[in-house]
C-alpha cells in the first residue's frame, strides 16, 4: 500500500530528558494505527511533532514523499488534522460554526478579502459538506446546538467532526476515550471505524485504553523511553515481552 | 566618575519612584492577576492630594502619613472591594480591561475633584532644606530621605513576604484563591491587603515623584507608568528584586544620558522616553515567562471555569431581519437628516465626531473582532493625520493622494506593530503598545520631518473636482466623511459577519485547536493590523483636514488607552458601539460646555466625558458586549414581555 506519512530519525530532549529518540514510523494510506505505551514513553511528545504544534530536534516528516512545513496550520491545509486530549473547542460558536471554521481555513477560502469582497457567507456546498460530516458522526441533530450544553462524549464527537470535515489524509486523535466511559468510548470507536471505511483516512490513535485501540487500530507501535519497541498487530505488541515489561508491570516472563 | 556619579544621583528620586510602582505592580500581578495600569492614575491622585494637603499647612511629613498610610490603603481596600473581588475568577484580558478603566478614569475624575486649578509643587517629604556633601559629590536631603524612605519600605515588605504567614498564604492564594480557602485560608483577606499595600506603595510614589515637578499633570505620571512597567518587566512580572532592580537601572539612566548629551542635541528630547520602550521589547521579545501569562494556573480553575471570552457576544443575534432592516433606514434617515439640517455651528462638531468614529471603528476591528489589546491605536491615527497634513501642505500633493498616503504610512506602521503580535498576545501585546505610544509622542510626532517641532502645522483644505470643502463649516466635506464612515463602516460589518470573524472568535477561544483546524493565524492578525491602523490613518487624516491644522497634543498617547476604554465602554463586538462612542466622545463635551455649571458644564466637561464614558470597562467582565448591546437587549426582552402580556389578556 503507499506510504502516506513518513517519520525519519525524529528526537526531541527537553532539557537533559531525551522524550523521543530516533524515532521511524511509517503510516499507509487509510492505515490505521495505535501509538501505546505508559506515561512518559514519549507517545504524546511525537504525535504533537507529527501535528506541528511541537517541533523536533532533529529528524523529518514527509506527508506522501513531500517534506512537511514547520507549523501546525501549515499542515493541517496540507491535510493533518487532529483532536486533543483535552477536548478544545471554540466557545462562543455553534457546532456548525466549529466545522464552517475548519472547512473554510483548510481550503483556504476564509479570510479578510473574501469577506471584502462581500462573499462572506457560507456557500451551499460549504454547508452541504459540513452537513454531511455531522451525519457521518452521528450530530446531524446537534448542528445548532452551542458546544457549552454538549456531554463530554459529544464533545468529542464535535471534535472528531471539524477534524474530518476538510477530508484530510490523516487524522491524529490524542486519547479519544479519556473521561470517557466504557460504552461511550466504543461508541466513538465505532464512529472512527466508520468514518474511516466511508471516507479512507488514515488515523493514528494515542490511547491508554486498550479496548478502544483494539477495536480501531489494525497496526499497534508500542513506545517505551522514547524508542519503539515494538510493531505489529494488536495481538502481536500486547504478547511481546518488552511490552508486557516495560507497560504492563510484569516481571520478565 | 564624579560627573557621572553626581548625574546618576539626580536620577535617583525617579529611580525610587519606579522602584516602588514596579514592587506594587508585581505585588497585585502576583496576588490577584490584575496588571494594574491604574498605579500611575494612583500615583497622581496622590501626588495632588500630597501636594493640596502641604499647601494647606498641614507639615509635609504628615500630609505624607496622611497620604500613604490612611487614604491609599482605604482606597486600595475600596478597589478590591468595589472592583477586583468581582472579577477574581475572570480571564486576564477582562482584568486588562478593568485596570485600562483605572488608568483613564482616575485622572479625569481627579481633575474633576480639585477643578480646574493648577496644583503646584510642594517640598519634598523629609530634610527639604539639608544639604551635604560625600565624597565630593553634593546631595541634597531629599534624594536621601526619598533613598532611605524607599529601601526601608521595601526592606520591610520583602522581611513580610518571606514570613511563613503572610507571605506563604500569598503566595498560596496567588496560584488559587479558591483552593486556598477549602483549607481554611481567608484568601479574601490575603487580596484585599495586597490591594492596600500597592495602593500604598503607588501612593507613597506619587508623593516622592510630585516634588520633581514644579507643576502637577497626568503625563508626568504617565511617564512615571511606564518607568514603573518597564521595570516590572525585568523580572518578567513576578521576581520584586528584578523589579527594583529595573527601576533603579532605569532612574539612574534617566539621571545620566540628558547629562552628556547637549540640550540642543536630536538625541535629548528622543532617547529618555524611549528606553522604558527598548527595555520592555527586549524583556517581552526574550523572556519565557511573558508567554505563559496568559494561561490560568488555578488548579480551580476547571471546577469554576473563567468566564467566557469577549468574542462570545459577537453572534448574539437581537434583532430580526425586519428590525434590522428598519434599524438600518432609520440610522440612513438620521444621517441625512443630520447632513441637511443640522445648523452651521454643529457641522464642524459633527465633522470631528464622524472621523473621531472612525478612529473607533479601528479599535472594533482590532480589540473587538481579533482580540487584540492595543493602546497605540491613536498614534496610527497621528501617523495618518501627520502624513496627510505634511503631504498636502508642504509637499503640495492633492487632498486625496495625500490622505491615501496618509493611511499607507498608517498602515505600515500597523505592519510595524504587528510584528511582536506575532508572538505576544493580550497583555504583553498591551504593554508594548503602551510604550510604543509613548515613544512616538516623543520621537516620531515632534521630529521636525513629521510636524514642526512643538508648533502646530496647517492643512490644506483644497477641493476635489471642483467641490469646494474649504472652510470649517463645510457641508461637502462632512458629507465626504460620513460617506468614509460609511464605507469602513461596511467593511468592518463584513468582516465581523463573515469567515474572519468566525476563525477569530474560533482563535480567540483556543488559539492551538484553531492552529491544527488550519487557521492561518500569523497571515489574519497581520493583515487586520494593517487594516486597523490604515482605518486609524484614515480618521486620523480626516480628523487633521476637519481640525485645520496640527498640533501635537491632538494626537497625545494618552488617549490610546482612552480609545480603547471608550469603544469597550460601547461594546467592540459591534459597529454599533464605535459609532455611538464617536458621536458621544465628540458632542458629549460640547453639550456639556453649555450647559449651567451646577450640571457640569464649564471648564471640565472633557474631564466629565471620560469619566461617564469609561465605567464601561469597570463592568466589562460581567458584560462584554457592551452598553449598546447591553440595553438593545434589554428592550428586546422587555418587548417580548409586553407581547407575552398582551398575548395573556387575549
Amino acid at each position: 500500500m503507499k506510504v502516506l506519512l513518513e517519520v525519519r530519525g525524529v528526537r526531541k530532549r527537553f532539557g537533559s530528558q531525551v522524550v523521543v529518540d530516533s524515532v521511524d514510523l511509517e503510516v499507509s494510506a487509510g492505515e490505521a494505527v495505535g501509538l501505546i505505551g505508559s506515561n512518559g514513553a514519549g507517545k504524546s511528545t511525537l504525535f504533537s511533532i507529527i501535528a506541528g504544534t511541537i517541533s523536533a530536534d532533529d529528524g523529518s516528516i514527509f506527508l506522501e514523499g513531500r517534506k512537511l512545513p514547520n507549523r501546525a496550520d501549515e499542515r493541517a491545509r496540507r491535510g493533518i488534522a487532529r483532536t486533543f486530549q483535552i477536548v478544545q473547542l471554540f466557545g462562543g460558536l455553534s457546532v456548525l460554526d466549529h466545522l464552517l471554521v475548519a472547512l473554510q481555513a483548510h481550503n483556504g477560502e476564509a479570510g479578510v478579502f473574501r469577506d471584502l469582497r462581500g462573499n462572506g457567507a457560507t456557500t451551499v456546498p460549504e454547508m452541504t459538506l459540513c452537513m454531511e460530516t455531522l451525519e457521518l458522526c452521528g450530530i446531524a441533530k446537534l448542528a445548532h446546538a452551542q458546544t457549552t450544553m454538549l456531554s463530554l462524549g459529544q464533545r468529542r464527537t464535535v471534535e472528531l467532526a471539524r477534524a474530518l470535515v476538510a477530508r484530510p489524509k490523516l487524522l491524529l486523535t490524542d486519547e479519544p476515550s479519556s473521561g470517557l466511559d466504557e460504552s461511550e468510548s466504543l461508541r466513538l470507536a465505532h464512529i472512527l471505524n466508520s468514518v474511516r471505511r466511508s471516507t479512507g483516512v488514515a488515523v493514528v490513535i494515542v490511547e491508554h485504553d486498550l479496548a478502544t485501540v483494539a477495536a480501531v487500530a489494525e497496526r499497534v507501535v508500542a513506545l517505551d523511553a522514547g524508542r519503539v519497541i515494538a510493531n505489529g498487530t494488536f495481538d502481536e505488541v500486547i504478547a511481546n515481552v518488552d511490552v508486557r515489561r516495560s507497560w504492563l508491570g510484569e516481571a520478565s516472563a | 566618575m564624579n560627573e557621572f556619579l553626581s548625574f546618576a544621583i539626580g536620577g535617583l528620586p525617579f529611580a525610587c519612584s519606579y522602584a516602588l510602582v514596579a514592587v506594587g505592580i508585581v505585588l497585585t500581578f502576583r496576588a490577584t492577576g490584575v496588571f494594574n495600569f491604574g498605579f500611575g492614575a494612583m500615583a497622581y491622585g496622590a501626588g495632588v492630594t500630597y501636594v493640596e494637603l502641604c499647601s494647606h499647612g498641614v507639615p509635609s511629613w504628615l500630609s505624607l502619613l496622611i497620604v500613604t498610610v490612611v487614604l491609599a490603603p482605604v482606597f486600595g481596600a475600596l478597589l478590591d472591594w468595589g472592583l477586583f473581588r468581582r472579577i477574581r475568577t475572570a480571564d486576564l484580558t477582562s482584568k486588562v480591561v478593568t485596570s485600562l478603566g483605572l488608568m483613564v478614569f482616575l485622572p479625569s475624575m481627579v481633575q474633576i475633584v480639585i477643578g480646574s486649578t493648577t496644583v503646584y509643587s510642594a517640598p519634598a517629604p523629609f530634610l527639604s532644606t539639608y544639604f551635604t556633601t560625600l565624597f565630593g559629590i553634593s546631595i541634597s536631603g531629599p534624594v536621601i530621605a526619598t533613598l532611605v524612605t524607599t529601601i526601608v519600605v521595601l526592606m520591610v515588605m520583602t522581611l513580610g513576604l518571606r514570613s511563613r504567614r503572610v507571605g506563604l498564604t500569598l503566595r498560596a492564594s496567588v496560584q488559587s484563591p479558591r483552593l486556598v480557602e477549602l483549607h481554611g485560608v481567608d484568601s479574601g483577606k490575603v487580596l484585599r491587603n495586597a490591594w492596600m499595600v500597592s495602593s500604598s506603595l503607588a501612593a507613597l510614589a506619587g508623593c516622592l515623584y510630585a516634588p520633581q515637578f514644579a507643576t502637577q499633570n497626568p503625563s508626568a505620571y504617565n511617564v512615571l507608568l511606564t518607568g514603573a512597567v518597564a521595570a516590572a518587566a525585568l523580572g518578567a512580572i513576578s521576581s520584586f528584586t528584578l523589579a527594583v532592580a529595573g527601576g533603579v537601572l532605569l532612574g539612574v539612566l534617566q539621571g545620566v544620558i540628558p547629562g552628556y548629551l547637549s540640550p540642543n542635541s536630536v538625541w535629548y528630547g528622543a532617547l529618555v522616553p524611549s528606553i522604558p520602550f527598548f527595555m520592555l521589547l527586549i524583556m517581552l521579545l526574550t523572556h519565557r515567562g511573558f508567554r505563559s501569562l496568559d494561561r490560568s494556573k488555578d488548579p480551580m480553575s476547571v471546577v469554576e471555569p473563567p468566564t467566557a471570552p469577549p468574542g462570545l457576544a459577537r453572534r448574539s443575534e437581537i434583532l430580526g431581519f425586519s428590525g434590522r432592516i428598519v434599524n438600518w433606514l432609520a440610522v440612513v434617515g438620521l444621517v441625512i437628516v443630520a447632513i441637511i439640517f443640522v445648523p452651521e455651528v454643529w457641522v464642524g462638531t459633527l465633522t470631528i465626531a464622524a472621523s473621531m468614529a472612525i478612529i473607533f471603528l479601528s479599535v472594533t476591528l482590532l480589540t473587538g473582532l481579533a482580540g487584540q489589546l492595543s493602546l497605540a491605536q491613536m498614534v496610527f491615527a497621528g501617523m495618518g493625520a501627520y502624513g496627510t497634513a505634511r503631504l498636502s501642505t508642504h509637499h503640495h500633493w492633492s487632498l486625496g493622494m495625500s490622505l491615501i498616503a496618509g493611511t499607507m504610512i498608517a498602515s505600515l506602521g500597523g505592519l510595524v506593530a504587528s510584528l511582536p503580535a506575532l508572538r505576544l498576545r493580550g497583555l504583553p501585546l498591551a504593554l508594548l503598545t503602551l510604550c510604543f505610544a509613548l515613544l512616538a509622542d516623543n520621537l516620531i510626532f515632534p521630529a521636525t520631518f513629521v510636524g514642526s517641532g512643538s508648533s502646530s502645522i496647517g492643512v490644506r483644505r483644497p477641493d476635489i473636482f471642483g467641490v469646494d470643502f474649504s472652510g470649517p463649516f463645510s457641508r461637502n466635506y462632512l458629507v465626504m466623511v460620513v460617506a468614509f464612515l460609511a464605507m469602513t463602516t461596511f467593511g468592518v460589518r463584513l468582516l465581523i459577519h463573515g469567515t474572519t470573524g468566525r476563525m477569530l472568535t474560533a482563535a480567540h477561544s483556543s488559539e492551538i485547536a484553531a492552529a491544527s483546524s488550519g487557521v492561518p493565524m500569523r497571515r489574519t492578525i497581520t493583515i487586520i493590523f494593517m487594516l486597523s491602523a490604515a482605518v486609524a490613518g484614515l480618521g486620523g487624516g480626516l480628523y487633521a483636514i476637519a481640525l485645520g491644522s496640527l498640533s501635537t497634543p491632538d494626537f497625545n498617547s494618552a488617549l490610546g488607552p482612552v480609545l480603547l476604554v471608550v469603544v469597550i465602554t460601547m461594546g467592540a463586538a459591534s459597529v454599533r458601539g464605535a459609532l455611538i462612542a464617536g458621536v458621544a466622545f465628540v458632542a458629549l463635551p460640547q453639550a456639556l460646555a453649555l450647559a449651567p455649571s451646577r450640571f457640569g458644564g464649564g471648564g471640565q466637561s472633557s474631564a466629565i466625558t471620560i469619566v461617564v464614558l469609561s465605567v464601561g470597562a469597570f463592568t466589562y467582565a460581567q458584560h462584554p458586549e457592551g452598553i449598546v448591546t447591553f440595553i438593545q437587549g434589554r428592550l428586546k426582552v422587555a418587548g417580548l414581555r409586553v407581547r407575552n402580556l398582551r398575548g395573556d389578556s387575549r
